[in-house]
């Protein structure tokens, strides 16, 4: 990578990586300005165990805390990287290769032991609190394979574009969770007959640096949390969920914006309307209720709170850009999912969407889990091809070749993944 | 091309002939790749109408423009568009300009295939002037609903 000498966070798409361990123990910011030849613009917001991308020399020994060194970084306050579709060829996603979409500054010290999750609002019957360690003796201990996705992924694509993190494909991923269910601690609290949503509150804290000031408080309607699949968890793969995506506890709602599933999760509020919290309104994880043409201006009274995302699929088998003998097959496979939905059929094609061919499509291996496809695929004589893969659900519902409804804030593009392969 | 456009080409190719009583436009029309099924390119000479575009100024009449757009033609009033008026659209309409988008390099291929199929004269001093004015008010639109796939590095799939 070329050193760069511009501020840091200047760069929109760029890779933000994390020191040796003997550089950190060595470097202070200073000597990190020093060392670059230029004062580190907004050195202060600059996190302490990482080094600024210009001082990098081979990125071979660095890593984003917890995570793969290949994850494109889009963000660095608060952090935000997506996973290159090549690394998520796992059918269950490792923990290092899972995104981060973050709001704020995750808290910094965590006591699994004295964390404590409480239920309030409206309608909760009693006021109550849990360790931890409660939940897991308390309730049946469960463990599901759910997928969680931005709902801004795929932004990128929309035209006009709209603001926000320029999420390609990568802010995806399905690992397993382990947990209990959050209806049977709501249903232990007691939930009154008027509740209508539950919100959560997290140990983030503001960028601003407010220690009032609420980063991000969502939810979803009751029917969704009192799903079997609808988690309260602490574990990722069978591991302690990784500090950037909410250690110690967190929600997950699989097959909705990945926004529902609140990280460092603290509070759960019953309400009896509508959760009312930070990002829950305007036009934050929303999209018109009626379709509008590109670029207009939609007033917030007519946008509504994204519910179940829609089908999607990915290649992620082979990586963009293979080129490949005359007269060898070739295999591509990936993951499709479908919000609340199954996955019914997956197609893919090699000539631009005029044919397609259908693939194998794997069961899942729980409700609200991508599922896997595969398929083999022969090209008739040498020159560019473009993979494209595209999923149907259980409606009869397939993926769009070209970017789906424009929305004011670039959420839920669908559109077909495409890969680029030269017949050599 | 959706089929959207080849309807408006299909009205401009009609609106076309009429007006050029058949003339230019069977010449001119097939300079844009994927019409030429719609009609046959037809060789004829058209010296009036030449003759009259290489002797003419090109100056364009000031009352023609508003907010820097030349109404009779629709076209971005700018630069050297007096000699885009004088030699282009002698010939052919203005909305075989407009519907397409291309990089300088592009629109020069376009006169040479032209001059080479189509009895476009040499255009002389006049050609650096005409690609200029095309490749900066006619340039392909950078996003659209789908992107070119941008490949960093090609590799070799065992």
């Amino acid at each position: 990578m070329k050193k760069k000498k511009g501020p840091i966070g200047s760069s929109k798409n760029k890779k933000l990586i994390t020191s040796r361990r003997s550089f950190l123990q060595k470097s202070t910011l200073a000597s990190m300005g020093m060392l670059l030849g230029t004062e580190m613009v907004f050195g202060n917001y600059f996190p302490a165990n990482m080094i600024p991308v210009g001082l990098l020399e081979s990125e071979d020994e660095f890593l984003v805390p917890g995570k793969h060194k290949e994850l494109t970084v889009l963000n660095d306050r608060p952090i935000n990287a997506e996973t290159p579709p090549h690394l998520l060829n796992d059918p269950v996603t490792p923990a290092n290769k899972l995104f981060v979409r973050n709001n704020g500054i995750p808290p910094k010290s965590v006591d699994p032991s004295n964390w404590k999750l409480t239920l309030d609002g409206e309608s909760v019957k009693t006021e109550k609190t849990y360790t931890i360690q409660e939940l897991k003796e308390k309730f049946e201990v469960v463990s599901y394979q759910l997928t969680i996705e931005c709902g801004g992924n795929g932004r990128s694509e929309f035209n006009p574009p709209a603001k926000g993190n320029q999420w390609s494909t990568g802010a995806v991923g399905c690992p397993k969770w382990t947990g209990v269910r959050l209806r049977d601690v709501l249903n232990d609290a007691g939930i009154k007959d008027d509740a209508v949503y539950i919100g959560y509150y997290g140990a983030d804290t503001h960028l601003s640096g407010d220690p009032d000031k609420v980063v991000i408080s969502r939810g979803v309607p009751i029917k969704k949390a009192l799903e079997a699949e609808s988690l309260i968890a602490w574990q990722m793969n069978d591991e302690d969920i990784p500090a950037l995506n909410g250690h110690p506890l967190r929600l997950v709602f699989g097959g909705w914006p990945a926004s529902t599933s609140g990280k460092w999760l603290k509070r759960i509020s019953i309400r009896n309307k509508v959760h009312d919290g930070p990002k829950m309104g305007g036009k934050a994880y929303r999209v018109p209720c009626e379709e509008v043409s590109p670029g207009s201006n939609v007033k917030d009274e007519n946008m509504c709170i994204i519910e179940s995302m829609p089908v999607k699929s990915l290649i992620t088998y082979p990586k963009t850009g293979g080129l490949l003998t005359l007269g060898k097959p070739l295999k591509v496979n990936g993951h499709a999912w479908a919000g609340d939905l199954e996955v019914k059929e997956m197609h893919v094609s090699m000539d631009f969407g005029q044919t397609w061919q259908k693939a194998t499509l794997n069961k899942r291996t729980n409700r609200l889990a991508w599922q896997q496809w595969e398929a083999v695929l022969n090209f008739p004589k040498k020159g560019y091809y473009e993979v494209w893969a595209k999923a149907t659900d259980s409606k009869g519902v397939s993926q769009p070749m070209v970017v789906p409804g424009w929305n004011p804030k670039g959420y839920l593009n669908n559109a077909c993944h495409r890969i680029a392969i030269k017949v050599v | 091309m959706n089929s959207g456009s080849f309807k408006k080409l299909e009205h401009a190719l009609t609106w076309l002939k009429w007006w050029m009583t058949g003339l230019v436009a069977l010449v001119l029309v097939g300079a844009f790749g994927g019409v030429d099924h719609l009609l046959e390119p037809k060789k004829e000479s058209v010296p009036k109408v030449r003759d009259m575009a290489k002797t003419n100024s090109g100056d364009l009449f000031v009352a023609d423009v508003e907010n820097g757009i030349h109404i009779p033609s629709g076209m971005i009033a700018e630069g050297d568009f007096g000699v885009v008026l004088q030699n282009c659209l002698a010939c052919h309409s203005s909305k075989l300009i407009i519907q397409n988008r291309m990089n300088a390099e592009s629109w020069r291929k376009t006169i040479r295939w032209m001059q080479e199929t189509q009895n476009l004269w040499d255009l002389g001093e006049n050609e650096d002037k005409i690609v200029a004015y095309l490749g900066k008010h006619y340039a392909p639109i950078k996003t659209g609903r789908r992107k070119p796939l941008v490949v960093e590095e090609w590799y070799t799939i065992e």
